[in-house]
């Protein structure tokens, strides 16, 4: 999103994992974490 | 020839190879695929297009000045809800999109200040400069828009003779309570009686999932699919429910078209899935004449099954329909 | 003899004017201590008739009959008119103009205390940051003067319409709420002496961060104080009408105030005026701000009025994003009063009014963004992000289309039959509740983006982690609007109960972007290099014309929402209780409404122009004066310094 100087000694690869890994992350909080808990506290179903 | 014309000649033959099934689907409203499908087909499409637009413009550098952008977006975009959206959306709809798409192009063109400049830009050298290019160009749009302006109101002052727009509330506020074969029914706590699961005890609303896309028709059922089948038999025999709301119910049964208003579609997720089991049950036993005011009382086709059906008949039908549709009424728990 | 130093004179003077302000506060209850011995006498005198509550259940079923029933209108005795005029018009104008100028008054001093309190704190660290906040709260409290006084008169026009045209339900409303009324009347004295020492004594009192300038802050924390307490009392009046409690099946009084002012919507529609205030005030600062910043000559007064104007719309942004809950709530306790009156506002009768006020809501959304893209013009380096602004507009232009279509479409029978159902096989899942949510909640998420990039679009991200700040950024945002899509869709699938519920965590989402994303975006830029100092007053007149759009975008969604909060008592004067026997009663059609609510719109920002043009001509006197000050001072210094 930026043209910064440190960001041209990362490499893709490094990129790639660290963006993969953070869209699971992400994944987990928003839809594991955040729909089953805010449903469960509401006393409804929610199944995954 | 150059490479960039190679790229560019390309651009085009894609956008011809995207545009032709676009227009055949047009006409064929959906061909072998399904409503859900087809419109993601044409969600795709647009993405692509869009796409390919920025791979034109941006990567390509074919650039189009904002003047030209403005206008070919706008009718792109109505080219798209117009024909490509169908089956046709009826003109409030229409207008209530194109406004939202007039007003969204022009921020697009004001968005900053370079795209902003170059969009006013050749309009202020239209009006101020004095060369003939100018000159002619002012005296078309001096012409074109009083023209566009006389037409439209041309077309407003010219008498139509179809039926007027009726804004009909077609969810009216129920009474708190109906009398049904002289029995009081309390709307805000009735249940359906035949909603049982497989142990006899009242099935919470959800629950029902389970029974949903199988066959109610097979010999050996659990008890709320036997309820499910005698409520088919009343849809398609004792009231003949399907001749207005059709086989599917989805309002397109072989009278629908007579009547003004059309019969409600139940597979629609607006209708039952957003009401009360009691108010269904209140649509049925009392039809059109119960409705309230605000509802057009004497604009509806619906009986009053009361006088035609028991109140077991009614809810088991209700069974039905959920049951057949795949939806849950509307709980407040 | 004591000795009183300076510092010392201003610290017992401080003390005594606040504690004759807490002797004033005293004041409006006398009448209720009156009240109360009068009540005593009362029921000493006869043995008194007990009668059941209309909405107190058990512990408080019974009360004491202490008042008239509420008996049948009669038309004519019982009301009054203009020949053929409605009536309900009259009274429906002089109302929404007497509510604009009083949410006015009472949300503007709330931001003028924050901004004095930042002044405050600033002050410290830089006297000059300190003084400019100071400056702009004592400038918006100027414009708050003027309209107090056209609130009062306004006031004034609305008690004498009732009087004119409904006698018979302001006899009614009065017998009940006279003792709040006489307090609400004296509250108001109380409320003009602090406003008028808070902002006359502004200049004396004001002595950076001392003693003097804490004191005054606290006189702005009473006005405030007082204001809200006077806008609960009108409110408890409104709420009574549409869910009376207190009152007994014949609407005769039960004896205790508090249970008809504590009715059963009370407090959620006190929680979201007070929210919609706030913003609403925002806004009509922020036009105020670009009023001025287009009228300004030089571009010193443009930088401060363009700074103003982004101060102001930010505060209004702030109370705007809980907004939506507060009204959320509001709609759940009117379900739970009354589910006809619930159904009646989202699926009944007055379900259009609410596609009115979805268009004002996307209106809202789509004008901030459009600002933030006109503000970052203003800004060194946000060339970079100029290609994101179109992707940003193009998803909220599809956020609004799934937001603005109806589920019932106004369609001609010929138009029914073409599209082959009442509801269209595309469009028409998007006039769902879970289309809705999630187009209302990628709006939000869209404008958070948004106003991500504006706090970056100056500066150059130095921090070691930048890359994967990035990185933990797009996907956060990534994964909330996937969240918000999921739920959209599996919204379809499942009972409506817990359709309702998956609402919370579509808000969870867009909530986290907000947070998480601006408090990490806010840590990235720490120690960042500037690509250079914003440059206040060079913002597009667009923009500015997009914060006047954005004012009025509020307050017509308030002369919306007002009038359909008002008219779903439909012919009630006071729901179930008082009977509107007027030819007037029935519910207007939704043109009439439309037309109505929009001329308030048009008068209120009629007179408000004024009030701008007010503050502007004692500005330009003083700028007269000034001038030929300083001309006299330069010619020589011949002239003796008058008072100075």
């Amino acid at each position: 999103m930026s043209d910064n100087k440190e960001e041209a000694k990362v490499g893709l690869g490094q990129k790639i994992v660290f963006g993969l890994a953070m869209f699971v992350a992400s994944g987990l909080y928003y839809i594991v974490f955040l729909n089953k808990s805010l449903m469960v506290l509401q006393n409804l179903a929610y199944p995954y | 020839m150059s490479k960039f014309k190679i790229k560019a000649f390309f651009a085009q033959l894609l956008a011809l190879i995207l545009a032709a099934p676009m227009i055949a689907w047009a006409g064929g409203g959906g061909g072998p695929f399904d409503a859900g499908t087809f419109s993601a087909i044409k969600v795709g499409l647009v993405v692509f297009a869009i796409f390919s637009a920025w791979l034109i413009k941006d990567k390509m550098g074919l650039p189009l000045p904002k003047l030209i952008q403005a206008p070919l977006l706008w009718i792109i975009c109505y080219i798209g809800f117009r024909v490509i959206l169908q089956p046709p959306i009826p003109f409030s709809l229409l207008a209530m999109y194109m406004g939202v798409c007039t007003v969204c192009i022009f921020l697009y063109c004001s968005l900053t200040r370079p795209s902003w400049e170059e969009f006013s830009h050749p309009i202020a050298v239209m009006l101020r400069e004095d060369h003939a290019t100018a000159k002619m160009s002012r005296y078309a749009t001096f012409l074109i828009i009083p023209g566009l302006i006389a037409a439209q109101t041309y077309n407003q002052m010219l008498p139509k003779f179809g039926e007027p727009i009726e804004l009909r509330t077609v969810h009216p506020a129920p009474p708190a309570s109906i009398n049904v074969h002289k029995k009081l029914v309390t709307l805000q706590t009735a249940e359906n009686p035949f909603r049982i699961g497989d142990d006899g005890n009242y099935l919470k609303v959800g629950d029902e999932q389970k029974y949903f896309g199988g066959n109610a028709w097979t010999g050996d059922v659990p008890k709320f699919l036997q309820e499910v089948q005698q409520g088919g038999v009343v849809f398609f025999g004792t009231a003949g429910c399907f001749f207005c709301h059709g086989d599917n119910l989805d309002g397109k049964g072989p009278f629908s078209f007579a009547f003004n208003p059309i019969p409600a579609n139940f597979a629609d997720p607006g209708t039952i899935s957003q009401l009360q089991e009691t108010f269904v049950f209140w649509r049925v036993a009392k039809g059109g004449p119960d409705l309230s005011r605000e509802a057009f009382p004497w604009a509806s086709a619906m009986p009053p099954w009361e006088k035609h059906l028991t109140t077991n008949e009614i809810w088991k039908v209700i069974i039905f329909e959920y049951w057949h549709t795949g939806f849950f009424p509307r709980t407040w728990g | 003899m004591l000795n009183l130093s300076g510092e010392k004179k201003k610290k017992v003077g401080a003390w005594l004017l606040l504690s004759m302000i807490g002797m004033l506060v005293l004041l409006p209850f006398a009448p209720a201590v009156v009240m109360a011995a009068e009540e005593a006498a009362v029921e000493e005198a006869k043995e008194p008739e007990k009668a059941k509550d209309v909405f107190y259940k058990e512990e408080g079923e019974f009360g004491i009959v202490s008042g008239p029933p509420a008996g049948e209108l009669v038309y004519p005795d019982d009301y009054g008119s203009y020949g053929d005029f409605q009536s309900r018009t009259i009274i429906w104008i002089s109302n929404q103009q007497h509510l604009y100028f009083g949410s006015f008054v009472l949300a503007v001093p709330m931001f003028v205390w924050v901004m004095e309190l930042i002044g405050i704190l600033q002050y410290e660290k830089n006297p000059k940051v300190g003084k400019k906040f100071d400056d702009l709260a004592h400038e918006m409290m100027k414009i708050s003067l003027t309209a107090y006084s056209v609130t009062a008169i306004l006031g004034g026009i609305l008690i004498f319409s009732f009087l004119a045209l409904y006698p018979g339900f302001f006899r009614y409303l009065s017998g009940i709420f006279k003792p709040v009324m006489h307090i609400y009347a004296l509250l108001f004295i109380l409320e003009s002496g602090v406003l008028y020492v808070y902002y006359y004594g502004w200049d004396s009192m004001n002595d950076g961060n001392g003693d003097w300038k804490w004191s005054h802050l606290s006189l702005g924390t009473i006005l405030n104080a007082v204001g809200i307490v006077l806008m609960v009392m009108a409110n408890t009046w409104v709420s009574f009408m549409m869910s009376p409690a207190g009152v007994d099946a014949e609407g005769r009084f039960l004896g205790d105030i508090w249970k008809v002012m504590h009715n059963p919507l009370m407090v959620p529609v006190v929680v979201h005026r007070i929210l919609g205030n706030a913003a609403f005030g925002g806004g009509v600062v922020a036009a105020y701000a670009s009023f001025k910043f287009l009228s300004a000559k030089t571009l010193e007064e443009k930088a401060h009025y363009d700074w103003m104007s982004y101060i102001a719309m930010f505060m209004g942004i702030l109370a705007l994003i809980p907004l939506p809950f507060a009204g959320y709530w509001l709609m759940r306790e009117i379900y739970a009063y009354r589910q006809q009156m619930g159904i009646t506002l989202m699926g009944g009768l007055l379900a259009w009014v609410f596609i009115m006020q979805a268009t004002m809501i996307a209106t809202l959304f789509i004008t901030v963004n459009y600002y933030l893209f006109q503000a970052m013009g203003r800004m060194p380096g946000s060339e970079r992000y100029y290609k994101y602004f179109k992707v940003l507009l193009a998803i909220l232009v599809v956020a609004t289309i799934a937001w603005l279509t109806p589920h019932t479409l106004v369609m001609t029978p010929a138009e029914l039959k073409a599209m082959g159902g009442a509801q269209h096989p595309v469009v028409g899942n998007y006039g769902v509740m879970s289309a809705k949510n999630t187009a209302i909640n990628t709006m939000i998420t869209t404008t958070v983006v948004s106003f991500i990039i504006y706090q970056r679009s100056n500066f150059k991200l130095t921090v070691p982690w930048a890359w994967k700040g990035n990185i933990f950024l797009a996907m956060l945002i990534l994964g909330a609007e996937v969240n918000i899509l999921f739920l959209g869709v599996y919204g379809y699938f499942i009972p409506a109960n817990v359709r309702i519920g998956l609402s919370v965590p579509q808000v969870a989402s867009t909530l986290s972007v907000l947070f998480i994303g601006v408090a990490v975006n806010t840590k990235m830029l720490k120690g960042a290099e500037s690509i250079g100092e914003i440059r206040w007053g060079k913002m597009s007149v667009r923009g500015a014309y997009a914060l006047f759009m954005l004012a009025v975008a509020f307050t017509w969604t308030m002369a919306v929402m007002g009038y359909l909060r008002s008219s779903v008592r439909l012919h009630w004067h006071v729901n179930e209780i008082l009977r509107d026997n007027s030819p007037w009663a029935f519910t207007n059609p939704l043109g009439y409404a439309g037309n109505i609510n929009s001329l308030n719109v048009l008068l209120f920002w009629t007179m408000l122009l004024f009030v701008f043009w007010l503050s502007a001509l004692a500005g330009a006197g003083k700028k007269k004066v000034e001038a030929e000050e300083a001309a006299a001072a330069a010619v020589g210094k011949a002239v003796p310094a008058g008072s100075h």
